[in-house]
């Protein structure tokens, strides 16, 4: 299972390429609503989180996390379970 | 400097937006600086644009009400929800009992007050016209949308899409919810009489209108 070090890592890079941005700008604190250009790239990040993992994630799960930090949280959290 | 392009009034919502780069800091509070300097540097002209046109419509409204203010003895606080305004009055510091939203685009920003007696919600959404992915456009319309975008021709979508997007996300900001609530269980139905906004397959009351500013940007307003 992969450490939280790890997951930060895959999640720094992912948000980077999803969001068309420099991955340094993406931080344990970021939120996720200003990492994202306007509501719809926010809207199409969450729609990405919902679909990369390969445990179940409903939108009413991922629409509760607001910065890196909490995303990294809820998959470990999840990859745990597993 | 910035240019304010436009101010109006409409029934009883006060409208700015403005347009161009911010050069310097204007008219900031110190928690507004505060807020300003835990942005991303990237973020930083449109947010200062979305509070020159939020300031502005304040403005307008306490003139209204005979009331005239420096900008800088305006406050506005986002925290997750709706923008709180605060007031620097000559007997102390209020909060103004007004609807305020926000909305900016890549270097335009639009701001619309209304006062909380008049209605018991208001969103605004701008967002540049543009193509949006096919998954983004199968995630966030619903059925009955998705057939309507399927039958237009090629050149008539992005327009289709940017509006619709911006009536749910207007319509969500007037519920003060934001994305917390899935754009799919918004719908938008275009009828002789006007837009109507249905949520989770019921009709509402929200007040819809929208608009194409510079021919490159919609400016969708709900009230409720």
């Amino acid at each position: 299972m992969k450490s939280k070090q790890e997951i930060f890592k895959d999640l720094q890079n992912f948000v980077a390429q999803t969001l068309n941005i420099d991955s340094e700008q993406v931080n344990h604190d970021s939120k996720l609503v200003e990492l994202s250009a306007d509501s719809i790239q926010l809207f199409e990040l969450l729609l990405a989180f919902e679909n990369t993992y390969d445990f179940e994630v409903s939108y009413e799960d991922v629409v509760k996390l607001r910065t890196v930090d909490d995303v990294v949280e809820f998959v470990y959290e999840q990859e745990s379970k597993n | 400097m910035n240019a304010i392009q436009s101010t109006n009034q409409e029934g009883r919502i006060y409208t700015a937006i403005v347009k161009g780069a911010q050069k310097g800091i204007l008219n900031l509070t110190n928690k507004e600086l505060d807020n300003y300097n835990q942005l991303l540097e990237d973020k930083r002209g449109d947010w200062l644009l979305g509070r020159q046109a939020a300031k502005q419509v304040v403005v307008d409204f306490l003139e209204s009400n005979h009331q005239e203010i420096d900008k800088k003895r305006i406050e506005i606080i986002s925290s997750g929800g709706p923008p709180k305004v605060f007031v620097y009055g000559e007997s102390g510091v209020y909060e103004l009992n007004a609807h305020l939203s926000i909305s900016h685009c890549g270097g335009v920003a639009a701001a619309k007050i209304i006062d909380k007696n008049d209605v018991i919600g208001l969103g605004v959404d701008l967002e540049r016209v543009r193509t949006f992915k096919d998954e983004t456009i199968k995630s966030f319309m619903s059925e009955q949308e998705y057939k309507t975008f399927l039958g237009l021709p090629t050149d008539k979508r992005p327009l289709f899409c940017t509006r619709l997007w911006c009536l749910k996300e207007a319509y969500l900001k007037a519920l003060g919810v934001g994305l917390s609530i899935h754009p799919q269980r918004v719908e938008i139905w275009d009828t002789p009489d006007g837009v109507l906004v249905r949520k989770d397959g019921r009709p509402t009351t929200a007040q819809a209108k929208w608009t194409i500013e510079d021919e490159l940007y919609i400016l969708a307003t709900i009230t409720l």
